[in-house]
């Protein structure tokens, strides 16, 4: 428990260190955010959905953008553990007394939750002051309130378990370039983040009910603008439970198997 | 001219080397441009039009921008990174020689791994152009040349302006990326769908409208539009003339840091 705890502490630090690319991240989030909301604005005008009024889309546009940074592999965290696999030093890691998935995975799950939890307190706080309606507005309940943030960390979790999967992908391409492009717009785009997922076409949106990636970003969010009731928010965080479990043996499985056969690069 | 050529191949050859990765990595940038282009089609799957426009009509903003910002990424690296140029003094040496400074900056690095987002903007104009209802007559074709021209001409202003900013920070002042990533972002629509400020905030001070929903209200034959609206792209090649003007002025005050 000490291992993950101190590695969290680096993991927190290190993103504090950056203090430019922290506060130019924060503002272009803000940017993009005030961008998306002017772009659906315009489109609502030929007539706002009937399940998604204009408060609710420009909550969903901001909690997005404040919570977009768990989505990133982090420079630090990529370049560190793909370098370990290209370099051959990750024989070093196995050596050590931690299951090595189990090590990869809390570097990048607390990666992605430091990354989002700098960042998506200012923004929060500029958001929530913005007048006109382009402000964020306070959650429908406090229980949903409660589920939010008990869904967000899940996903936050759950993202970090499918980037797993980008990772043992490295140990089999050694180019780590073209996989981290590669899944990120796959990931961020069947996860929402290119339009929201309310704002797909209902078919489309059933089909992603079937895939993890919905349950990462936009499930806390439709919680917290109260787009779907608190039973079926409790149904679809126990759907997210069992995407965790699922992909987490799957990968586990997957990385154990594979560092049997390693084949160590570099001398 | 035959100089920056000669640059260019260098640079090309040096990717070729590592082919499979280029290519990978080619696509990994493409991804993202098409799951955007797939957004934009879903979103009017649900709405059907996004004022006067349809998505036949976005396309052809869409395309255009695509092409000109990658063209200009691919052709005029050098200054996207300008910072790196400026932080490790290889400034210095570019100063040194006897050839026009803007021109050394430009051949500095060229990417060819962006050629696949090139290409792809290139067949997106085509396939937008196709899909449009319009009357093709050779005027329609030079206005959307003329769009396109000032369409690389906007953003190489743009570089030369953020480039400038850069002599005095040295680090890449990020949050201009809001004006060209986000402006870029913006341009994928017809600027005049959004609020008025925006509109007006990058039709007068930086002319991204030149390639944008200025001429193509004339090319898609809208009533209000008038010549003015064909005059008006020319504005891009002033606005290139200042940011030239400034950075030179700039580059007086610049002091190596290597």
């Amino acid at each position: 428990m000490k291992t993950y705890s101190t590695i969290f502490k680096i993991k927190l630090q290190e993103q504090l260190h950056y203090k430019g690319s922290y506060i130019s991240g924060v503002l272009c989030q803000i940017g993009f955010g005030f961008m998306h909301i002017l772009l659906y604005l315009a489109f609502f005008e030929n007539g706002v959905p009937q399940d998604f009024s204009v408060s609710q889309m420009v909550t969903y546009v901001w909690l997005t953008q404040a919570f977009f940074a768990m989505f990133h592999y982090g420079d630090s965290c990529k370049k560190h553990i793909s370098n370990e696999i290209v370099s051959g030093n990750v024989c070093y890691q196995l050596i050590k007394p931690i299951n090595l998935y189990n090590l990869w995975l809390a570097e990048v799950w607390f990666t992605g939750i430091s990354m989002a939890l700098v960042r998506c307190i200012p923004l929060l706080l500029f958001a929530s002051i913005l007048p006109g309606g382009y402000g964020l507005v306070l959650p429908v309940s406090i229980l949903a309130f409660v589920l939010f943030l008990l869904s967000l960390i899940l996903g936050s979790l759950l993202i970090a378990v499918i980037k797993m999967f980008a990772y043992i992908l490295v140990l089999y391409t050694l180019d780590p370039r073209g996989v981290f492009n590669i899944t990120y717009s796959l990931f961020g785009f069947l996860a929402g983040l290119v339009i929201p997922i309310p704002l797909f076409p209902s078919n489309i949106q059933r089909a992603f009910d079937f895939l993890p990636f919905r349950y990462v970003g936009d499930l806390p969010y439709k919680i917290y603008i109260g787009y779907i009731s608190l039973p079926t928010a409790l149904w679809q965080i126990a759907i997210q439970i069992v995407w965790i479990v699922s992909l987490f043996v799957i990968g586990k499985l997957i990385l154990n198997q594979k560092s049997k056969e390693l084949v160590v690069q570099g001398g | 001219m035959r100089l920056y050529f000669k640059y260019f191949k260098t640079q090309v050859k040096a990717n070729l080397t590592y082919r499979a990765s280029t290519v990978l990595a080619s696509f990994g940038q493409l991804l993202g441009t098409i799951t955007t282009l797939i957004g934009i089609y879903l979103l009017f799957g649900k709405f059907n039009h996004l004022g006067d426009y349809s998505f036949e009509h976005i396309l052809i903003t869409y395309a255009i921008v695509i092409f000109v910002f990658s063209f200009d990424e691919m052709i005029f690296r050098g200054f996207d990174e300008f910072e790196k140029l400026i932080s490790t003094g290889e400034m210095d040496k570019l100063l040194l020689r006897p050839r026009n400074l803007v021109l050394q900056i430009c051949g500095y690095k060229i990417e060819p791994m962006k050629l696949g987002r090139v290409l792809f903007g290139l067949a997106l104009i085509v396939f937008a152009c196709v899909n449009l209802s319009i009357n093709w007559t050779i005027w329609k074709v030079l206005i959307l040349f003329e769009m396109i021209l000032s369409g690389i001409i906007t953003f190489f202003g743009v570089y030369l302006f953020t480039s400038s900013i850069t002599i005095f920070t040295i680090n890449k002042a990020e949050f201009i990326n809001i004006f060209t990533d986000g402006g870029r972002e913006l341009c994928y629509y017809p600027l005049d769908i959004f609020k008025k400020f925006i509109s007006k905030l990058f039709t007068f001070v930086i002319p991204f409208a030149s390639f944008n929903y200025m001429p193509l209200r004339y090319l898609l034959g809208f009533g209000d539009a008038s010549v003015w609206n064909i005059i008006y792209p020319l504005l891009s090649i002033v606005f290139c003339i200042i940011g030239y003007i400034v950075f030179n002025l700039c580059m007086k005050k610049y002091k190596s840091c290597g």
